[in-house]
């Protein structure tokens, strides 16, 4: 299972349960839900995908696969933009 | 010769020893320039910063980084390791953010009315921007908002790009009675409890030439054009002698838009919307400073109560109307939520 860690010129931001993404390097900014900052939360933290998958099913009224889905799509945006960048297994 | 500036803003006193460039011309429009954002000469005193513009630009380097432009001319400035490099059009000067130096020079046009009116654009944002690496080097962050201190003393300020009505709310604010910090540019600096405090970044105001139709007054304080040719300049300490704060604890940050509407409305912001419309107005250059600048930011927004407020046709020309809707827009202080700002 992949993991990922955020790119390091990236700081994140907490506000009340809303995360916010700035890329120093490029100078872009990005906003979180709460979802998405419950997911940016777990993979920053180390958890593999379906772990952070896992967490939106605990959490949230949604099945594994939709949990599954919106995680990947979520996760390819946020590779596509720079801000996490999959780490190697070793 | 040897001059020195001193800063007249209220927060610490930031001297500095300058080796002006021996041309009159050239002096002329760095005086003024520092002067516009509140520097004066001073005599020469204990000094943390200095100024070496010898008149020669310096050259800037293929590998350094684009890092910020100055919105109101076409002035760069590109980062290598700890050196922010800042040209123009006019020259290009190497600010060395750990001696706290900047060198380098830049030419001022003839016949462009450049020794009076600050050289142009080209180098106001030269000197803008290595002004600006400096302050951030001291913690400090560069916003575009307007300020105001509210009755009870409550900081309110006005975020947004040009034209969205910073100016004129300032004019009618201040014409009510409320002391002012600046109608354009703010300085964003850690308070000793951990709050954020705003100092003023720009002495004069800048309205459109119709904003005279509101405020016939704009034309006994008129001052010559330093950048945007399109704003009319005027002194802000002429039109209300004494009305000027020098600091103040920001608790209400609206970002407005001017509407044809008929009745202005304030839409509540939720603290990450604040803090993503905040870095839209922003200034960071050296990386280091963003990451600073950006935590200044988020705490700003976290202090504040924040709306946006579409300014309808009920306030374009009555500021007691104004000033009614936006007291009603601040944080109660006897609200232990915002019990912080008011410490």
């Amino acid at each position: 299972m992949p993991t990922y860690t955020p790119k390091p010129s990236v700081v994140t931001t907490d506000l009340m349960d809303e995360a916010v993404l700035l890329d120093l390097d490029t100078r872009a900014y990005f906003s979180l839900n709460e979802t998405g900052t419950r997911v940016w939360e777990a993979l920053a933290a180390g958890r593999t995908d379906a772990e952070a998958a896992g967490a939106l099913v605990d959490e949230w009224n949604v099945t594994p696969d939709e949990a599954a889905a919106t995680v990947r799509t979520f996760v390819d945006d946020l590779v596509q933009n720079g801000l996490l960048v999959p780490v190697a297994p070793p | 010769m040897a001059t020195s500036l001193t800063s007249h803003l209220a927060f610490d006193a930031w001297p500095a020893r300058v080796r002006w460039p021996a041309h009159a011309g050239a002096r002329g429009a760095a005086e003024r320039v520092l002067a516009y954002h509140g520097f004066r000469p001073s005599p020469p005193a204990a000094s943390a910063w200095r100024w070496d513009l010898d008149g020669t630009p310096v050259r800037v380097p293929d590998a350094a980084t684009v890092v910020g432009t100055e919105r109101e001319s076409r002035v760069t400035a590109r980062t290598l390791g700890d050196v922010v490099y800042v040209e123009g059009p006019g020259g290009a000067l190497a600010v060395r953010r750990e001696e706290r130096v900047v060198e380098g020079g830049f030419t001022v046009p003839a016949g462009d009315g450049a020794e009076t009116d600050g050289g142009g654009a080209g180098v106001y944002g030269l000197l803008t921007l290595a002004l600006l690496v400096l302050l951030e080097r001291e913690g400090a962050c560069a916003l575009h908002a307007a300020a105001l201190v509210a009755p009870g003393g409550a900081g309110v300020v006005l975020v947004g790009a040009s034209d969205s009505g910073k100016s004129t709310m300032t004019m009618h604010l201040a014409r009510a009675g409320w002391p002012f910090l600046s109608d354009d540019s703010l300085l964003l600096r850690a308070g000793a409890d951990g709050g954020v405090d705003a100092a003023p970044f720009r002495r004069s105001f800048g309205l459109d030439p119709d904003a005279e139709a509101i405020f016939p007054e704009l034309s006994r304080a008129r001052e010559r054009q330093l950048t945007d040719a399109h704003k009319l300049l005027v002194d802000a300490e002429r039109l209300f002698p004494g009305g000027r704060a020098e600091r103040v604890r920001p608790a209400l940050l609206l970002f407005p838009t001017v509407t044809d509407a008929g009745t202005s409305r304030a839409v509540a912001l939720r603290p990450a919307d604040a803090f993503v419309r905040l870095l839209a107005q922003g200034s960071f250059l050296h990386p280091d400073a963003a990451r600073a600048g950006a935590a200044r930011l988020a705490a700003l927004a976290r202090q504040c109560r924040a709306y946006a407020f579409l300014s309808g046709r009920d306030v374009h020309r009555d500021g007691e109307r104004l000033a009614h809707h936006l007291r009603a827009l601040l944080p109660d202080p006897h609200d232990p939520a915002h019990a912080h700002v008011h410490a």
